[in-house]
């Protein structure tokens, strides 16, 4: 379970979340959605400690709130951030390898194994340079990387950023295995309908704030969503 | 004929090896905190002065290089924490900042150690054939240790986890934070590292050359040629650079002019800025 309180992110003088409060119950995703600017991705940093913020964030138990993004991996929290960030110039093998700095090498080459036989093109694509890789395998490397320090709680921001249709379709077919897996999810996504489409629960930010939250149906329904999106 | 070629090309390897060494301090630094450092001449003058007063007080050149190599890691850990740290948000601070070390350091050691020239023994003399071929002893041992630390550096990087996460940092800081790497105290320990390595190219100097306050600039003016050329932030391009400005000084020396010796690695820089704008191996990005 990861619980949100009161959380806060600011740039200087301009507030990028102002006061959100939510909860992701274990084995669940759910999915942050808003237009550009409404505070999805500085919420997914602010809990894997990437930016400053006030507030408390509570992962399964233990407080992260003032912890370094080490040692909020070392607790079970992972994040596939935005645009990827993979290492380009570096193997699929290495990325997924340092997916697991923080584990024993025994335990990381165990994972590694597992993950590379659950996804086959990885191996396929082991020593090939992350950076020459497609969109979707890329996608793929990085939640696969994230998966490698063995998280309880996944955070993913924009998992379908720049993706055609067909890879998409992929992208949710994993993040439905891992919803299978009992894996806890936090999604930052623009794309309302693919959200809609893997998450339990939605929660519509806007302007830094919670304008709506719950199942997907009932947030699409409502007036705020058609206000947030497209401003009428 | 053939034979002055090879020996041509020898000599000019064996400083290419001492010009990589600096290099790839200067470049390490750049690639992972995005500064360049120009106080890193001054760490090899003062390694260079460390090892020299070690020598002279009876001590073998081998505890006087480790000595060095080691105060100027820690010199490097001082100047990171008491200036550096302070700039990284703004690169051009930095750059004022170490432009302003550079009077600083080098004045202080002027006024207390006088600017007169000191020369240190080697710790080996004269010169050994190998066939038909004459080398230097001292210049055959700078070859030596200089090119056991590139390699066993690039080593490092390549197969120690730290190194990989060296790299994957100078390749995306967030990934590296994100993965678990402390990327503040590696972006320190680099400060370090890069200053460590000046000051066993300082010692190495100190065995070749005069030690005097102002012995930092051909290193440094040198250095950085040698990162631009190689690329900013690539340390296989400032090793392949160190060495192609000691093959081009050494061929220039001997066939075209001597006296032009320092202008060689600016013509070299100036045709790679047209040619090669991202540097030798192609790439615009940090390649640690």
């Amino acid at each position: 379970m990861l619980e949100i309180e009161n959380l806060s992110v600011s740039y200087g003088r301009n507030e990028a979340v102002r006061g959100i409060s939510f909860a992701v119950p274990d084995a669940s995703i759910v999915a942050l959605v808003g237009a550009n600017g409404a505070g999805k991705t500085s919420t997914l940093n602010a809990i894997t400690g990437l930016v400053s913020s006030s507030g408390r964030i509570v992962s399964n138990g233990r407080v992260l709130t003032g912890l370094t993004t080490d040692n909020r991996v070392r607790l079970g929290v992972a994040q596939v951030a935005e645009g990827r960030q993979l290492f380009p110039l570096m193997s699929v093998r290495e990325n997924l390898e340092l997916g697991g700095y923080l584990c024993r090498a025994a335990e990381s080459r165990q994972r590694l194994t597992v993950l590379m036989e659950r996804f086959p093109v990885l191996a396929e694509r082991a020593d090939q340079f992350a950076g020459t890789l497609s969109g979707g395998e890329q996608q793929m490397v990085a939640i696969c990387r994230a998966l490698m320090s063995a998280p309880q709680v996944l955070l993913i921001d924009e998992p379908c950023l720049g993706l055609a249709p067909i890879i998409i379709r992929k992208v949710t077919a994993i993040l439905r295995e891992l919803h299978g897996t009992g894996l806890t999810i936090l999604i930052a996504e623009q794309n309302a309908s693919f959200a809609a489409a893997v998450a339990d629960r939605l929660i519509l930010l806007e302007n830094g704030r919670i304008r709506a939250e719950g199942s997907p149906n009932e947030v699409l329904g409502q007036p705020q969503f058609r206000q947030a999106y497209l401003g009428v | 004929m053939l034979l002055d070629i090879i020996q041509t090309g020898l000599d000019g390897v064996m400083v290419g090896s001492l010009y990589a060494m600096v290099a790839l301090g200067i470049t390490l630094v750049f690639g992972l905190v995005g500064i360049l450092n120009f106080a890193h001449g001054q760490s090899v003058m003062l390694g260079a002065y460390v090892c020299f007063f070690l020598v002279s007080a009876g001590h073998s050149f081998w505890v006087g290089a480790i000595v060095a190599t080691l105060a100027m890691g820690v010199f490097g850990a001082l100047l990171e924490r008491a200036v550096f740290r302070r700039t990284l948000g703004d690169p051009f601070a930095g750059l004022a900042v170490s432009l302003g070390l550079i009077m600083i350091i080098e004045n202080v050691a002027a006024a207390a150690l006088t600017p007169d020239p000191r020369f240190m023994d080697a710790p080996v003399s004269g010169n050994f054939a190998v066939g038909p071929l004459l080398l230097s002893s001292q210049r055959s041992l700078v070859f030596v240790i200089s090119s056991a630390l590139i390699l066993g550096f690039w080593l490092f990087l390549q197969y120690s986890t730290l190194g990989k996460a060296i790299r994957a940092m100078s390749q995306s800081r967030q990934g590296a934070a994100l993965v678990g790497v402390r990327v503040d105290t590696v972006s320190r320990s680099i400060f370090a590292v890069g200053s460590a390595l000046a000051g066993a190219a300082g010692a190495l100097y100190a065995s070749l050359f005069a030690v005097t306050p102002f012995m930092g600039a051909a290193p440094l003016t040198k250095g950085f040629i040698l990162a631009a050329l190689g690329g900013l932030g690539s340390v296989p391009g400032a090793i392949a650079a160190g060495f192609l400005l000691g093959l081009a000084e050494s061929f220039g020396s001997r066939y075209l002019s001597a006296s032009f010796r320092d202008g060689y690695g600016f013509i070299i820089l100036i045709f790679a800025l047209l040619f090669l704008p991202t540097g030798l191996f192609g790439a615009g990005k940090a390649r640690v």
